[in-house]
């Protein structure tokens, strides 16, 4: 929320956020604590947790709930369709160097396996925190902030003992989806963008400032979660605005799909064939594939250009970004 | 998550958000009725007049969601359909380029216009895509309800493809769409190659239409004959910020519409201040077989601004808060009268303005002499009625305010060469009819203004958040103003536009506060005729961006094709930071008025009154 803890920014944005919870007509507010909101060197006095505690309502707005988020770093609830696990990965920061990183400790990850086993699971199972879980992209930023043990907790909720799992974080401002490793239930990890922050000047140039709008399809316990997403940059003078290409993650996309690019390709192929006509539409491919919809945005540019080099077919996109129809390259 | 989409993120610039986005929180003006006529129009207002909202509107995509919204009607529905042309500032940059590269001549003109006719007919093949593919009820477009099979697309858009040169892979109108951006970057490419080989015939191969208009025209034959459901349908061509596409566009506009297919129609939307404007005008209205209109998206008389600020005030607050709530309620009354003040002044307003009279009277001898001389004292100023009152009292009224607000007191120990007060959030700019006036109806600001207000919380937005608001939004306002060139070349404007426009804003000050009171101080100019082309380029700059406003006669119909010899007044957002009041005043030339030495007390141009 702030820039190196400073009080009044922070204060500020926790206000702007529950305004828009408010406007947004929003039942649950889930905010990760971020390691600019920890007062980690001590610029404000000792106390790193101090001015998010002096909030009153952070991150929950009763106090049964914000003792367990602190003394735990992380809460679970349950929400009928879904089970929310809310971690603190800046618990440890005003302790020595864990400023410069995140941390899942053994402790808060046993406690939260108890959580889970103890509550049921609904199918949805969503964990949001504020560092990342591993590298991301190219871009070399020599940075070695990702949560410390994080692999641990991913080999955990991995597992399939605690059903499927949606995870999202911030910090690393690179908009991405991937699927973490491990088996084929493994989490899809949401890397969401910054909404604010001034980008560094090395990822200036293949993202930008954006805000998103999850949709996630109900699921029965254990089957894999899939979904679709919505992107606005924020352009100067302008505001937000739906996402370009090359800004991180673009306007559409999915996740959770089962099809890789060239899996998807063949089978478009295929429908294409079938159909027997000039061209298909991308509503006529959803209805007769619906993974395509769910597709990895990293799956979906290599689905586009296996579709055109190995099958002679072409996307047409609207000028937001969104497929339109599918044709041949040439006749 | 539609619902979230039009609610909460719209971003107030129409340019980039798509048809749909802008007609789910479209509020139509007065000149939208005009505009949905098909008939050929100039259209021309200042930035953020809501010149391209108004063009998206016209869309087939707009007109659907406008329909599922419905949140207004039209009288009828549309007979036409839309093809909404945004200036691309590449052309720009294409001609740039085109003169760096030393290619001939006429063979850059065949490049530029193949490429802008590509660009036109994208637009064309996806207009036909969105009129064909969306339902939209004859209320809304009042044309042929028309299905064709993917087997009859694909042979339309293989003969459009062929009549126009471009090679089609997917055949549908999309795919055709996707032809025409090939082509465009196959033209580019041929124009880098020419510079590289020195071959310039590569264009015969690539420029191979007709032209803009005659390839519409075979375009519309071949639909005709395909499709007959549409013969004789009207196809209307948008074309959005003229201003910033090159001069050559607007020249192959211009002979374009001299020789005009009549199932064609052009409305063209361009700043008000533009070299070629008054060519755009007579071409569209020499035009055979269509009416013509202009229309002018800038309020020199303020009531037709307020009207249609009140009503997209009240509709950003319908979106906020999701009721319709009483501006008055929200805002409170306007200190400064209205134009019908008799009717409207509360008895309360009444009382506040006999307390501001009195309180000037007091402190100002020179006002005291003007009442005392015309009506025979306070009391009788404000005991008047009927026409009495109109000639004195409603007229003096918003001097009055900004004199007792602004000036220092004849006695006081620090007057002496002294007049202005150095007085800290007087608020007498806040209030429903105020904010009204300051918006000059301009979309942008309205949409701005009032969600800032709204962000401060529920219940009543005092004065003070007002005025508060009121200053961000003239300083953002003026710190775009710095940052437009002008021509240096003259001694009028070598300190730029922001500097030209303090200056004529700090004369009116001193005439309206610092000067012996009059009833009719100088507010408004008048270019002159022997305005050098460095200023008059200078104040065109000032009006397309909103600065200054056209103060149009009567009789006069309100286009500027000419700035030499009109009348202007500052816009009331800027007119609040020199502490004019909120109406009109009389003109002097603008060389009187930029020629005197500037008075002793500066204005301090950052304080929050």
């Amino acid at each position: 929320m702030g820039d190196k803890a400073n009080p009044e920014a922070v204060h500020y944005a926790w206000q702007r956020i529950q305004r828009l919870q408010t406007a947004l007509g929003a039942p649950i507010l889930m905010a990760a604590t971020g390691n600019h909101d920890m007062d980690s060197r001590e610029i404000n006095g000792f106390d790193a947790r101090g001015i998010l505690q002096g909030l009153g309502n952070y991150p929950f707005d009763t106090d049964a709930l914000n003792n367990e988020y602190w003394a735990n770093n992380v809460v679970i609830q349950e929400h009928g369709p879904f089970r929310s696990v809310l971690l603190n990965s800046s618990g440890y920061h005003g302790y020595g160097e864990e400023w410069q990183h995140g941390r899942v400790s053994l402790r808060t990850r046993e406690y939260l396996k108890r959580r889970l086993r103890e509550t049921k699971d609904p199918g949805i199972n969503l964990l949001v925190t504020h560092h990342q879980l591993y590298k991301l992209g190219g871009v070399d930023l020599e940075d070695k902030s990702e949560m410390q043990d994080a692999s641990a907790l991913l080999e955990d909720l991995g597992s399939g003992e605690y059903g499927s799992w949606f995870l999202i974080h911030g910090h690393r401002h690179w908009p991405a989806i991937s699927h973490s490793g491990g088996g084929r239930g493994a989490p899809v990890v949401f890397s969401a963008g910054s909404f604010s922050a001034v980008l560094y000047s090395e990822i200036q140039g293949r993202a930008r400032n954006q805000f998103y709008v999850l949709e996630i399809e109900d699921t029965e316990p254990g089957y894999p979660i899939r979904g679709r997403f919505r992107a606005w940059d924020w352009v100067a003078d302008e505001g937000f605005l739906p996402a370009q290409e090359r800004s991180g993650l673009s306007y559409s996309g999915g996740f959770g799909g089962s099809l890789n690019g060239v899996q998807l390709a063949a089978e478009v192929s295929e429908f294409f064939e079938r159909n027997q006509t000039g061209y298909v539409t991308w509503g006529d491919v959803e209805a007769a594939i619906p993974d395509a919809a769910f597709t990895l945005p990293t799956d979906f540019a290599h689905f586009k250009r296996v579709l055109r080099d190995s099958h002679g077919l072409t996307l047409l996109t609207m000028d937001n970004g969104v497929p339109a129809q599918v044709g041949k390259v040439a006749s | 998550m539609k619902a979230v989409e039009s609610e909460v993120f719209a971003a107030a610039n129409a340019r980039f958000r798509s048809p749909a986005m802008v007609a789910r929180t479209f509020v139509p003006p007065e000149q939208f009725r005009i505009l949905t006529r098909p008939s050929h129009t100039v259209m021309v207002g200042p930035r953020g007049s809501g010149k391209t909202t108004l063009l998206k509107m016209l869309t087939p995509e707009a007109l659907e969601a406008a329909a599922a919204a419905k949140r207004f009607r039209l009288s009828e529905g549309l007979r036409f359909t839309g093809v909404f042309v945004p200036s691309d500032i590449a052309w720009s940059r294409q001609v740039e380029s085109l003169g760096q590269w030393d290619i001939p001549a006429e063979v850059a003109s065949g490049l530029f216009e193949a490429s802008f006719a590509a660009s036109v007919l994208r637009n064309f093949a996806a207009a036909i895509h969105e009129r064909l593919t969306r339902e939209i009820p004859k209320v809304w477009l009042n044309v042929a309800t028309v299905s064709i099979d993917r087997e009859l697309e694909g042979r339309v858009a293989e003969q459009l493809a062929l009549a126009w040169g471009f090679e089609l892979r997917v055949p549908s109108f999309l795919g055709l769409r996707a032809a025409a951006s090939e082509r465009i970057v196959a033209l580019g490419r041929a124009a880098a190659a020419m510079h590289r080989t020195r071959d310039f015939t590569i264009i015969e191969t690539l420029a191979q239409g007709g032209g803009l208009i005659p390839d519409l025209t075979l375009a519309l034959d071949v639909i005709e004959a395909l499709v007959p459901e549409l013969r004789g349908e009207k196809w209307c061509l948008l074309f959005d910020e003229l201003e910033l596409a090159p001069v050559e566009i607007r020249r192959t506009l211009i002979s374009a519409m001299r020789s005009v297919d009549d199932r064609l129609i052009f409305k063209l939307a361009i700043s008000p201040y533009s070299a070629d404007l008054s060519d755009l005008v007579s071409a569209v209205g020499a035009m055979a077989g269509h009416d013509h209109d202009e229309i002018w998206l800038s309020y020199g008389h303020k009531a037709e601004a307020v009207r249609f600020s009140f009503e997209l005030m009240h509709e950003v607050i319908r979106e906020r808060l999701g009721q319709e709530a009483n501006l008055e309620s929200l805002l409170g009354d306007a200190l400064f009268p209205t134009e019908d003040e008799s009717e409207t002044t509360t008895e309360l307003m009444s009382d506040i303005q006999a307390s501001y009279v009195r309180g000037l009277y007091e402190i100002d001898r020179s006002f005291r002499r003007y009442v005392n001389d015309s009506v025979g004292g306070a009391d009788a100023l404000l005991s008047s009625t009927g026409q009495e009152r109109a000639q004195h009292l409603r007229k003096i009224m918003p001097l009055v305010i900004v004199r007792l607000a602004f000036r220092t007191p004849d006695d006081s120990s620090s007057a002496g060469s002294r007049r202005y007060r150095s007085r800290k959030n007087p608020h007498i700019y806040s209030g429903t009819t105020a904010l009204a006036a300051i918006l000059e109806g301009n979309p942008r600001w309205i949409i701005g203004l009032m969600n800032a207000l709204l962000d401060t919380g529920p219940g009543r937005i005092v004065p003070r958040i007002q005025t508060g608001e009121v200053v961000r939004t003239r300083n953002r306002f003026r710190a775009l103003l710095s940052t437009i060139p002008v021509p240096v070349g003259s001694a009028d404007t070598r300190r730029g536009l922001l500097s030209l426009i303090d200056q004529i804003g700090q004369s009116f000050r001193q005439n309206i506060v610092a000067d012996d009171f009059t009833p009719d101080p100088v507010g408004t100019f008048i270019v002159d005729g022997s305005a050098s082309d460095a200023l008059l380029d200078a104040l065109g700059s000032a009006v397309n961006t909103g600065a200054i406003i056209y103060v149009p006669d009567s009789d006069s119909s309100g286009l500027l094709t000419s700035m030499r010899g009109k009348r202007f007044r500052l816009s009331y957002l800027l007119a609040t930071g020199y502490q004019m009041p909120l109406r009109l005043q009389r003109a002097a030339s603008l060389r009187s008025i930029i020629s005197k030495e500037p008075g002793d007390d500066q204005l301090e141009l950052f304080n929050d009154y």
